[in-house]
C-alpha cells in the first residue's frame, strides 16, 4: 500500500464516521471526539515508555508529545507551533501537508459534523495526564496556512446518548427511547381521564425539566443566544422538534423561533385529541419560556401563533415578557 | 367537515357534542362572582388556540383587567393583538384610552355600528368569535322594548355573519322577564350558579336551550382553579 493510498482512506474512514455520527440520535461532534479520544488513547499506550516531559505543566506535556510522535517518524514537528498560555496552550498546526484535509474540506462542504483529530489528541492528552478535563476550542482562518487551537481546562458537556452497560444513558442519566405511538398512548390517557390538565401537565414539565437543563451547561457558556441554540441542537438531535430562532431581541426581551417536525403536533393529529385542530405544543412552548426565562432573568412566557396541527409548514413561537 | 366551535371546557365540550355551528348564541348567565368570565376567558383561549379571531367586549372590567386574566389561565393577549386576532373593545373605563370604546352614555345604534366596524377589520380569512362581557350592563337604564328590537336586529346580525357570540348576562341586573324574552332567541343557554348549602356552597350549571318556552338541560358541577380555569366534575354529572 502506498502512502497517498492510505491517506485517501483515512480519510473516507473518518468521513463515514462523520456521517454515522450525523445520522444517530445524539450523534454529532461529540461522538468524533469520542474516536479521537480512543485513538489517541491507543497511540499514547503504544508510546508512553519513550513519553518524557520536562514538567507536568501542559506546555511540556504538548511538547513531549510531538517530540515522541516526531521521533518515531510520525509528524514533522516543524508543522506545530506551540505557545504557553498559563493554563492554556495554544497550537498552531500547518494546513499544507495535513493527512486530514481532504476530510475536513469535504465534510465542511456536506456540512457533516468534524474534528481535527491532530488537536483532539492534545485535549486528550492534557485531560488525562493533567487529572482534569481539558476542551478544545479550535479557529480556522481561510486566509492563512495555519489551524489553531486552545486547550484549556474546562468541563465537558456531557449530553451524548450512550450505552452504559445493559441501559442508555443521556448526558449521564438513565434515558429510554419511548416510540410517538407509546407516548401517544400515554398522552390520550391523561386525556381520558383528566383532559383540564392535560395541556399543564406537558407544559409544566417541559418547563421545569427544561430549567435543570438550562442549568447544568449555564456555566460553560457566556453567550446567551449560543447556550439556547446549544439546548435546541440537543432537542433537534434527539428527534423531538428541529428550532429556528428566527428573532432574537434580548433587550427588547422578544424572540421568534420556528419549530419543525413536531412531535406533539404529529400525537395530537394520530390521535384526535382535540376536537377540533388547534395549537398543541404545549411542550414546547413550555420548553422556549423555560430557556428564554432563565436567559433574560425575567418571566418569559410563549405563545404558538401556527402550528404544524394546522398543516402549517412548521410551528411558530413567540417569547415574550409576562409584564407586558 | 365544516370546522366547529368548543369552549374548550371538557364536560361542556361534549354536552355540545358536535359543537357550535359559526353563527351560534350562546348566553351565560349567572350572579356575580359565579365564573362567568374565567369561563369566557377560557373560550377566548380556545378561540385563538383554534385558529379564530376573538372581540371581547369590556362592560364591567377593563380591557387591561382582562389581559391580566388571561394571563392568568395562561395565555398572552399581545401577540394575538398585535396580529389583529384578538380586540377589546372597552365599554368599562371613564377614560376610555384603546380606539374602540363605547359609553354607557352612548345609543344602542352606536353599540351596533361600533361592533360591525370592528368585525370589518378582522379580514383575515379566520372565523370570528365575540364575547360581551356583560351584556346586561349595556342593557342598564334602557327601555325594554328598546332591547329586544337591538337584541333581535344584533343576534340576527351575527348569525348572518358567521360569528359565534357568547353573551354574559349578570342576574341581579335585569328583570327575569328580560331572561325569559331573550332565552328564546339563543342556541344554547349556560345558566351558572350556587347550589348546596350556604356553609358549604357548589357551584353548578345548566346548560341546554328554550324548548316550547321550557329550559331543557344537562346539570353540570364544576370547581375553578386559579391557573386552569373552570373545572367541570365529570363524575357528579347531574
Amino acid at each position: 500500500m502506498n502512502d497517498k493510498y492510505i491517506v485517501k482512506l483515512i480519510n473516507n474512514v473518518l468521513l463515514g464516521v462523520s456521517q454515522l455520527a450525523d445520522s444517530v440520535p445524539m450523534g454529532g461532534k461529540n461522538y468524533l471526539e469520542m474516536v479521537c479520544d480512543y485513538y489517541a488513547a491507543r497511540m499514547f499506550n503504544q508510546y508512553k515508555n519513550s513519553f518524557h516531559p520536562a514538567s507536568d505543566k501542559a506546555i511540556d506535556i504538548c511538547h513531549a508529545w510531538v517530540e515522541l510522535m516526531e521521533s518515531e517518524g510520525f509528524i514533522d514537528k516543524d508543522v506545530y507551533k506551540l505557545d504557553n498560555g498559563g493554563d492554556l496552550v495554544n497550537i498552531n498546526v500547518n494546513k499544507a501537508d495535513c493527512s486530514y484535509c481532504e476530510y475536513c474540506t469535504t465534510a465542511k462542504a456536506e456540512n457533516l459534523p468534524r474534528i481535527c483529530p491532530r488537536l483532539l489528541s492534545f485535549k486528550w492528552l492534557t485531560s488525562n495526564l493533567m487529572g482534569q478535563p481539558y476542551q478544545l476550542k479550535t479557529e480556522e482562518f481561510s486566509d492563512s496556512n495555519w489551524c489553531q487551537g486552545t486547550i484549556y481546562p474546562g468541563e465537558m458537556i456531557s449530553e451524548i446518548l450512550t450505552k452504559d452497560g445493559e441501559n442508555i444513558s443521556v448526558a449521564g442519566e438513565r434515558a429510554m427511547v419511548l416510540s410517538t405511538n407509546a407516548f401517544g398512548i400515554l398522552v390520550k390517557t391523561i386525556n381520558d381521564y383528566a383532559p383540564h390538565i392535560l395541556e399543564r401537565v406537558l407544559y409544566e414539565s417541559t418547563y421545569y425539566s427544561s430549567q435543570v437543563e438550562y442549568e447544568k451547561i449555564e456555566s460553560h457558556y457566556n453567550n446567551k443566544r449560543e447556550l439556547i441554540e446549544h439546548l435546541l441542537n440537543t432537542i433537534a438531535r434527539l428527534g423531538n422538534i428541529r428550532y429556528e430562532i428566527i428573532e432574537y431581541d434580548d433587550m427588547n426581551k422578544k424572540a421568534v423561533v420556528y419549530g419543525h417536525g413536531s412531535y406533539l403536533a404529529e400525537i395530537f393529529k394520530n390521535n384526535q385529541l382535540y376536537t377540533s385542530p388547534k395549537a398543541s405544543c404545549a411542550s414546547g412552548k413550555g420548553r422556549l419560556a423555560a430557556y428564554f426565562t432563565k436567559a433574560w432573568g425575567e418571566e418569559i412566557v410563549c405563545e404558538e401563533m401556527k402550528c404544524e396541527a394546522f398543516g402549517d409548514d412548521h410551528c411558530e413561537f413567540i417569547l415574550l415578557r409576562k409584564n407586558i | 367537515m365544516n370546522k366547529m366551535g368548543f369552549f374548550g371546557i371538557h364536560g361542556i365540550d361534549n354536552l355540545l357534542g358536535e359543537g357550535l355551528a359559526y353563527g351560534a348564541q350562546i348566553m351565560i348567565r349567572g350572579n356575580s362572582g359565579v365564573g362567568k368570565s374565567v369561563l369566557a376567558c377560557q373560550y377566548v383561549k380556545e378561540a385563538l388556540s383554534c385558529r379564530d379571531n376573538c372581540i371581547y367586549i369590556c362592560c364591567d372590567e377593563s380591557p387591561r383587567e382582562m389581559r391580566e386574566y388571561l394571563k392568568q389561565y395562561g395565555l398572552h393577549p399581545l401577540p394575538y393583538e398585535e396580529t389583529g386576532r384578538l380586540v377589546f373593545v372597552d365599554a368599562y373605563s371613564l377614560e376610555p384610552t384603546g380606539k374602540n370604546y363605547f359609553s354607557s352614555e352612548d345609543g344602542l345604534e352606536k353599540y351596533l355600528s361600533l361592533e360591525k366596524e370592528v368585525i370589518e377589520t378582522m379580514k383575515n380569512g379566520y372565523p370570528t368569535r365575540i364575547v360581551v362581557d356583560s351584556l346586561s350592563t349595556l342593557f342598564l337604564g334602557r327601555d325594554q322594548q328598546e332591547i329586544m328590537e337591538f337584541h333581535r336586529y344584533r343576534l340576527k346580525l351575527l348569525k348572518k355573519a358567521s360569528i359565534i357570540c357568547l353573551d354574559l348576562m349578570v342576574d341581579e341586573v335585569l328583570e327575569e322577564s328580560m331572561f325569559k324574552l331573550s332565552a328564546h332567541l339563543y342556541d344554547v343557554i349556560i345558566k351558572m350558579y350556587y347550589t348546596g348549602s350556604p356553609e358549604r356552597p357548589i357551584r353548578a350549571l345548566h346548560m341546554g336551550k328554550m324548548k316550547s318556552g321550557k329550559f331543557d338541560s344537562s346539570q353540570l358541577y364544576y370547581t375553578i382553579d386559579a391557573n386552569i380555569g373552570l373545572i367541570v366534575m365529570q363524575n357528579l354529572a347531574g
